[in-house]
């Protein structure tokens, strides 16, 4: 579906994508647009990306080093010359946070059944969580309106997995305590460490299972929480997700042999986690 | 402003810059190295100030002419000036290694903006056409309300997303929006014909 007119919501996106500021999902959904032929983004995507295009010409010169030139004649004398060759690890074009890959045009992609199907489903799925958000209509038929559907449903999708509602969390936890055996754990900010509200940890040794409901500093990019067991060694419970404004809630099954539990601890590490805790410890509690 | 460069033909220097980039493309090496000539303070001095440490600006403005020496094909002057392509690549690569490596450069930077964004005249070690440039991109800049501006440069130099931004500002997400598309629909209106690729770069 094409646009007939240049609106302000229009206009962020355009301006947001010239600059490299949407999120993958949006990027792609931009692109699946433009890709329709909507002339009116086009237009306005090509007059964000002429000023994006020339901003760069308002940071201070500097003098390259000297041996740069030699370097850089002598770099391309090994390479191929003149070839639209994706760049190493970033093969999709667009431009999206995710990749920031060089502004190629963007290509066709693969076809998005596998995606839709999951989006379809997982539609069904939000519909039993009354008030969590409204979806705009039911499902049409044009692209346009399913590519924004892909994007609202993912993004409610990751504001569900990252931060239930209140209700919902104390629902499970409300749950997880009627069950004998079960004890809460909260996790205090360390010294040393940048302080966070907390965490708490709701464990059940009966269904062998733990609930964490963490309210932390934000993450930086990058980088994510990591909940430990505090056993004579360390051991990873999993990462956890937060969201812009730190907060995060996780289910946990605790292996079988995870012998005495101390305490459990959560450290901030690099994207996909790590082996082993990265010093400083931001919170901890024991039992 | 007002000079008398502001013709909306292409340059001389222009043609050049797009004559260049064509021979790059068909493997002539001095090309590379005349455009490396033309362009290299620029595209350095904005590498440098994403990501901050000389030694690795040096490395990715080393990638970055690699890059455009196996890509000069793909360069469409329907999208862009061969110096907006280049600097799009710059940025690109530069904010890349910035979100790939260290982390210190995410606390929020003193903005240089009363400095570097003067409306005073160009760089004088530049061509005059670019120098020309400069000051009119500068001055666009300097144009805009400090809010504008600053959000702006979060997501040109750094690359934060909108809700880093607003997290790092403590802003609301809709009013960083707002101020990110009033400014740059700002710049668009006063760099009119420069950003339109019609002055010549």
């Amino acid at each position: 579906m094409e646009h007939k007119l240049a609106t302000d919501e229009i206009r962020d996106k355009a301006a947001l994508y010239a600059l490299g500021a949407l999120s993958q999902i949006e990027a792609r959904a931009f692109e699946n647009h433009l890709e329709e032929g909507c002339e009116v983004c086009r237009a306005e995507l090509a007059a964000f990306d002429g000023v994006v295009g020339v901003l760069g010409l308002a940071a201070p010169p500097a003098n390259p080093p000297a041996d740069l030139r030699n370097r850089l004649m002598a770099n391309i004398a090994n390479q191929p010359k003149g070839a639209a060759l994706p760049e190493q690890g970033r093969a999709q074009a667009g431009r999206s946070r995710g990749e920031f890959a060089p502004p190629v045009r963007a290509e066709r992609r693969a076809p998005r059944a596998p995606i839709l199907a999951w989006a379809v489903a997982a539609a069904v799925a939000l519909v039993a969580i009354a008030g969590l958000i409204s979806m705009r209509g039911v499902v049409r038929s044009t692209r346009e309106e399913l590519a924004q559907m892909r994007v609202e449903i993912i993004r409610v999708n990751e504001l569900l997995t990252a931060t239930q509602t209140r209700e919902s969390q104390h629902l499970q936890v409300i749950s997880l305590l009627e069950q004998p055996g079960a004890t809460h754990l909260f996790l205090a900010t360390q010294p040393g460490a940048p302080s966070s509200r907390g965490a708490d940890v709701y464990l059940s040794t009966k269904e062998q299972r733990l609930l964490l409901s963490a309210d932390m500093r934000p993450a930086p990019p990058g980088k994510v929480y990591q909940l430990w067991y505090l056993t004579p060694d360390p051991k990873s419970a999993g990462l956890v997700p937060t969201d812009e404004f730190g907060r995060g809630f996780t289910q946990v099954s605790i292996p079988s042999d995870i012998g005495t539990l101390k305490g459990m601890a959560i450290t901030l590490e690099p994207e996909g986690g790590s082996s082993q805790p990265t010093m400083p410890i931001y919170v901890l509690g024991t039992t | 402003m007002g000079s008398s460069k502001s013709s909306l033909e292409p340059s001389a220097k222009d043609m050049d810059l797009r004559r260049l980039i064509t021979n790059l493309a068909a493997g002539d090496e001095s090309a590379l190295s005349e455009l490396y000539n033309r362009s290299g303070r620029v595209a350095f001095g904005l590498v440098l100030r994403v990501v901050g440490d000389p030694a690795v600006a040096e490395e990715v403005t080393l990638d970055v002419y690699t890059q455009v020496w196996r890509q000069a094909r793909t360069y469409d002057s329907s999208r862009g000036t061969p110096l907006a392509w280049l600097l799009t690549i710059a940025r690109t690569r530069a904010i890349d290694r910035l979100r790939s490596g260290k982390q210190e450069r995410q606390r929020s930077e003193p903005l240089d903006s009363a400095d570097t964004f003067k409306a005073s005249s160009g760089d004088p070690e530049e061509s005059s056409l670019l120098s020309e440039q400069q000051r009119i991109v500068r001055g666009a800049l300097a144009e805009l309300s400090p809010d504008q501006r600053e959000v702006i440069e979060l997501a040109y130099y750094q690359g934060l997303s909108q809700t880093e931004i607003a997290s790092q500002l403590g802003q609301p997400l809709g009013t960083v929006k707002t101020r990110t598309r009033l400014g740059l629909m700002k710049l668009r209106e006063t760099l009119g014909p420069l950003a339109q690729g019609l002055y010549g770069a």
